[in-house]
């Protein structure tokens, strides 16, 4: 009874004090993934001057995880539910930010999706993604009885397909598809109903056939596709080719750091962002893919814990969103390098180079943790504003 | 309370497991399964292996002309990498296609772009491989692609060498030509020292093929580290190539020029005359001219059987090979029976049945086996009575039951001399029926000597030659015809020329052979000698030997030798010829001609065969063709042949003079008009252009026998791109007997040869 009584002296061992609840694995696995990438990132940009190696991008790679990680902290401080009360500005800022981006961003790839402040810059879909989720949660949860109607369901779609049909203006198809993703995935845990979901399926694979048979998309876009469709065909499909040669060079244990020959001779594009797990595949071997997919999977497993355990529904939907995000984006990532996803350049979560996307993700992970934080919720409402359900 | 379904989110968390186990899977089939095929991979992409080829070895006849030379060539090639690099839309390569097949095409070598499209698809090739697209491209091509580079990505023009023939088709057969490995040759190559690729060439046919081993060069091996951009970083090492040796033949260039010319003569002359028949009330009657379709000569150095020449007619160009994809029409009338299939070499693979020149072989038979003998079936020297026709006593059915001489002449008292001087089907076909019958004697006894003498066996000197067969004869008539050369024995010309190499030289049985010795390309010095291989050394006592020599000398001395009347002019006193003629029933179809001689008695240094194809009787259109050779060899006179390049220089110098000439004759021609017309005489000026017609018709020579000449076959249409059509006809049709003078070299020859109408 003791050891009850000094814990009940602070803070953190009053129960009902949203620290009691604090679940720190998916941070340390956030983490533990942004360390691996630094080791990725400065192997596959360190270049090849072995007495004056490029530091450029592992500095400011460290930046982004350390910027991330206050910002992962100062996010917990705050109970997500206040998010409810400006969920409107929030969603009004996102398709700002995406419309802006299409007038004054600056391209590069083929795609317009940046602004640029100095030497700095940002992605705006990669902070849209969070908007979106938002949005869509804060949507689903406003009505707690009877699965939704067929204009809730529409409203929802509409609300994300203003986005998408954004995004895809850049024309970033990769951030469209996992904004396609995020939806998919919140309106199946939602409440929709199962034919108007199999009915939506339909809809969009005749929609994604369209599509690629449509002018909308640039030539290398289809190239991609049907190079994921017919892989003898283009240069995607050799880029491929080569990333999965890579990943199997490395063998059980790796060719060692900075030992890869595929990676380092360049035969493998866009290696310190969305390639960057051949890095890890060809230098670490399937002993670093299997850590890789190791801390992904516990990340995972407590998103998901988190999304069961949620106090409320909008906490619920948020990590579903959060969780469904990194999950794809993952799957996606990885998927293409081992050729079992077709070429997309789509990050990898934490560990690819990027300050927008490391910031985006380590968002998710900090709004999920404040759901989990939160879960009973005893108290906070009325700070809030919003009534108890 | 989280009002979400627990159901759902329970399968949105079973979906994101089911890609971490696929994601976990695939990891597992990369990094574990197929870890060293990648692994392979990974170390074939940094490292490229350059293979630098090494240039085939040259082939020289017995007196160091060069037959088969290395040409260096400019070759269009085509990097498919950096063009996929460049040019990563399907329909974009199309387009290059169509451009890169139009600018080769106009500097002169014509290709399609499908041709281009199949380059860049050929699996043969790599990826970072230089694909041939065209070679043989003129230097200004190189230039002009330097200069647009970026229009034709991945477009290169390098150096490469080609086979070059300076004597054109003269011995195509038996050079034979290169070309590409064969896919089920390749796996056979597996390992071999001399690293064969799919996209090398090898000997496909003749010396080519034969001497692959000795002309074949070992390419050098550059590995070199790369960077992605296909950048070369450094070698990682290099092995130099090494040429191949050269070979020098025991084929004499200019002796085969005369046997190819001559045969052709031979044929063409065979085709002016009537077949003899006899009709149904036994009158002498003229059936159809002789069809002649083809034939083989052969010169054989007795001293070892070196093959000193051996031609085939109808022959074809071996230059067609030389183009990177031969349309398919040429290939089917190379082989196409109708144009006298010009791809088989006679020499070493026509099928045909000796004839009378196997009589030679029974008589030696029966020579050692006593059947000409005390306790055989005549004593050497014993007459039988030769009625012209002879009956296979008993039951008999089928062929050789009934034996009869050539027009069933009766040649009264024949001993064995006389029955091969005359050819006496009656005596050799009793010898051949008492082999079947006769008590403690063999149809096999004979079909072992005939073996002895070569036939039935294979040569190894000519790749692919036939081994013809000598199959046991199934009755007492089959005996018979075996013993005359007809029924079912299959022999070829070299192996006849070789049996009778064998009688000339007293007994010995040698493997042809061709190639005499191989040579350092770069030094000349020998560096192996093939030896002489006898493979039987026949029992040959002069009284044996006496009777047969007497035989075949009465065959062309003698008056009613077979023979007599080809040889009449010759000069036998000072080049004594010993022959035996042939004439082969081949039924439906006429008889074939066949003449087998060796000379000068008593020291022959030649042996040689005519066969002719569907000629008549081997006295009338065979030895006249060996006659005029041995005539030839006899005076001394052998015509040295040009090279293609030396007959080319020798026709424009002729050509010049024929027009010197015809421009001093016009100008007198003139002057002769003006004086008419200053003295009134008018009408003649038609008349003036007659000389410059007259010989512009003999330029473009028989119009009618065209399909005789012996390169007209398969030069028609055969000519890659049309720019040296002249050629072929040039050096065997214009090099006629004396020395090349500009003046022999005139391009009209029409006259008949005067050996062929001495003919009765």
């Amino acid at each position: 009874m003791t050891a009850l009584e000094t814990t009940n002296l602070s803070t953190r061992s009053d129960p009902s004090s949203p620290w009691w609840h604090i679940d720190p694995t998916p941070a340390l696995a956030a983490v533990g993934l942004g360390l691996v990438g630094l080791i990725a990132i400065f192997s596959a940009t360190r270049g090849r001057d072995e007495e004056n190696y490029v530091t450029f991008f592992i500095e400011r790679q460290g930046m982004f995880l350390v910027v991330g990680v206050a910002t992962l902290f100062f996010i917990i401080f705050f109970d997500y539910r206040w998010l409810l009360s400006v969920v409107h500005i929030v969603y009004m800022g996102t398709i700002g930010l995406l419309v802006a981006v299409l007038l004054i961003g600056v391209e590069a790839n083929g795609a317009k999706s940046w602004f640029a402040f100095g030497t700095f810059r940002m992605q705006p879909s990669e902070f849209a993604k969070i908007g979106l989720i938002v949005a869509l949660a804060a949507l689903m949860s406003r009505r707690t009885d009877g699965p939704m109607t067929f204009y809730e369901l529409g409203f929802a779609i509409g609300l994300a397909l203003l986005p998408i049909a954004l995004v895809v203006r850049q024309p970033d198809v990769g951030t469209a598809m996992v904004f396609l993703a995020i939806t998919a995935s919140m309106l199946l845990v939602g409440r929709a109903e199962a034919h108007h979901l199999i009915f939506l399926v339909a809809v969009s694979a005749v929609a994604l056939g369209l599509l690629i048979n449509s002018p909308l998309l640039e030539d290398y876009q289809k190239d991609r596709l049907e190079s994921f469709i017919d892989p003898t065909a283009t240069q995607a499909s050799y880029n491929q080719q080569q990333a999965q040669i890579a990943i199997g060079n490395g063998g059980m244990t790796g060719t060692g750091f900075g030992e890869g020959t595929q990676t380092k001779a360049g035969l493998v594009p866009e290696q310190q962002t969305d390639f960057i797990f051949t890095v890890v595949g060809e230098e670490f071997g399937f002993a670093g893919g299997t850590v890789v997919l190791t801390l992904f999977g516990l990340l995972m497993w407590r998103l998901y814990r988190i999304a069961r355990l949620a106090g409320d529904s909008f906490g619920g939907y948020l990590v579903t969103g959060v969780l469904a995000m990194i999950g794809f984006q993952m799957f996606q990532s990885i998927g293409m390098t081992m050729g079992i996803m077709p070429v997309t350049g789509i990050p990898l979560p934490f560990v690819s180079y990027g300050g927008s996307s490391a910031l985006t993700s380590f968002i998710g992970v900090g709004l999920a943790i404040s759901v989990h934080m939160r879960r009973f919720g005893a108290g906070i409402d009325a700070e809030v504003g919003q009534p108890v359900r | 309370m989280n009002d979400q379904s627990p159901f759902r989110l329970a399968m949105l968390g079973m979906l994101v497991l089911g890609l971490f186990a696929s994601l976990f899977a695939r990891l597992w089939y990369l990094q574990v399964v197929t870890e060293a095929e990648a692994q392979a991979q990974a170390e074939a992409n940094l490292l490229r292996t350059v293979f630098v080829p090494a240039p085939r070895g040259r082939v020289l006849d017995r007196t160091g002309n060069v037959l088969i030379d290395n040409r260096l060539v400019n070759e269009v090639t085509l990097n498919r990498f950096a063009l996929t690099e460049a040019l990563p839309r399907e329909s974009q390569r199309k387009q290059f296609a169509i451009k890169l097949a139009r600018e080769v095409s106009a500097a002169g070598y014509l290709i399609k772009a499908a041709d281009v499209e199949a380059a860049i698809t050929d699996q043969k090739y790599g990826l970072f491989d230089e694909v041939p697209i065209a070679t043989d491209v003129p230097e200004r091509f190189s230039i002009l692609i330097g200069e647009r580079e970026d229009e034709f990505p991945g477009v290169g023009v390098r150096k490469t060498t080609v086979r070059f023939y300076p004597y054109g088709n003269l011995a195509a057969h038996l050079l034979g030509y290169v070309g590409p490995v064969f896919a089920e040759d390749l796996d056979l190559l597996e390992g071999h020292p001399k690293l064969y690729r799919a996209t090398d060439e090898i000997g496909r046919s003749g010396v080519e093929r034969g001497l692959e081993e000795v002309l074949r060069g070992t390419p050098g091996i550059e590995v070199i580290e790369v960077d992605a951009a296909g950048n070369p970083v450094q070698t990682v090492s290099a092995t130099e190539p090494t040429p191949g040796n050269d070979v020098q033949l025991t084929l004499d260039i200019n002796l085969q020029a005369l046997a190819e010319r001559e045969l052709a003569e031979g044929i063409r002359f065979a085709r002016t005359q009537r077949e003899q028949g006899i009709n149904s009330s036994g009158v002498a009657e003229e059936l159809d001219f002789f069809k002649a379709p083809g034939g083989a000569m052969v010169l054989l150095d007795p001293d070892g059987a070196r093959i000193l020449a051996m031609a085939s007619y109808p022959t074809y160009d071996q230059r067609i090979y030389l183009q990177e994809r031969i349309p398919q029409r040429q290939i089917d009338l190379l082989n196409d029976p109708a144009s006298g299939a010009p791809l088989l070499n006679r020499a070493t693979n026509g099928s045909y049945a000796p004839g009378s020149t196997f009589k030679l072989i029974t008589a030696y038979a029966a020579l050692d086996s006593g059947m000409l003998g005390d306790r055989g079936f005549l004593g050497r020297s014993q007459y039988l009575v030769d009625n012209g026709i002879w009956r296979v006593p008993g039951e008999c059915f089928g062929a050789g039951c009934s034996i009869e001489n050539a027009g069933q002449k009766p040649l009264g008292d024949v001993d064995l001399a006389e029955a091969i001087a005359q050819s006496s089907n009656i005596y050799f076909g009793q010898l051949g029926f008492q082999f079947n019958v006769r008590q403690g004697f063999q149809a096999r006894q004979l079909i072992r000597i005939a073996n002895d003498f070569g036939f039935g066996e294979g040569t190894d000197a000519i790749p692919g030659a036939l081994a013809g067969a000598v199959p046991e004869p199934a009755n007492a008539g089959g005996a018979a015809n075996l013993a005359v050369g007809q029924g079912d024995m299959i022999a070829t010309p070299l192996q006849m020329a070789n049996a009778y190499a064998a009688i000339a030289n007293g007994g010995k049985l040698y493997s042809p052979m061709l190639a005499e010795r191989t040579l350092d390309a770069a030094t000349g010095e020998e560096l192996l000698a093939f030896p002489e291989r006898l493979r039987h050394e026949l029992y040959m006592p002069d009284e044996f030997y006496n009777p047969m020599i007497t035989g075949l000398a009465g065959v062309v001395a003698s008056e009613k030798g077979t023979a007599f009347s080809a040889f009449e002019d010759f000069p036998l006193n000072r080049f004594q010829i010993l022959g035996k003629t042939g004439t082969v029933e081949n039924r439906p179809k006429q008889d074939n001609a066949a003449f087998a001689a060796f000379g000068p008695w008593p020291n022959p240094q030649y042996a040689a065969i005519v066969y002719i194809e569907q000629a008549g009787l081997g006295g009338d259109s065979a030895a006249p063709v060996v006659a005029s050779v041995f005539r030839q060899i006899a005076d001394g006179n052998i015509a040295t042949v040009p090279t293609e390049a030396e007959a080319d220089d020798l026709i424009s110098v002729a050509e010049a003079e024929e027009e010197e000439r015809l421009r001093t004759q016009q100008e007198a021609d003139r002057e002769e008009r003006l004086a008419a017309a200053a003295a009134g005489v008018d009408g003649q000026s038609f008349e003036v252009l007659v000389p410059g017609e007259e010989s512009d018709t003999a330029d473009s020579e028989d119009p009618d026998t065209a399909d005789s000449d012996d390169a007209d076959t398969a030069d028609s249409g055969s000519e890659p791109a049309g720019d040296n059509s002249n050629l072929p006809v040039a050096p065997p049709a214009t090099v006629p007997t004396a020395t090349p003078t500009p003046t022999a070299v005139a391009p009209d020859e029409a006259a008949p040869d005067p050996d062929a109408t001495e003919q009765p």
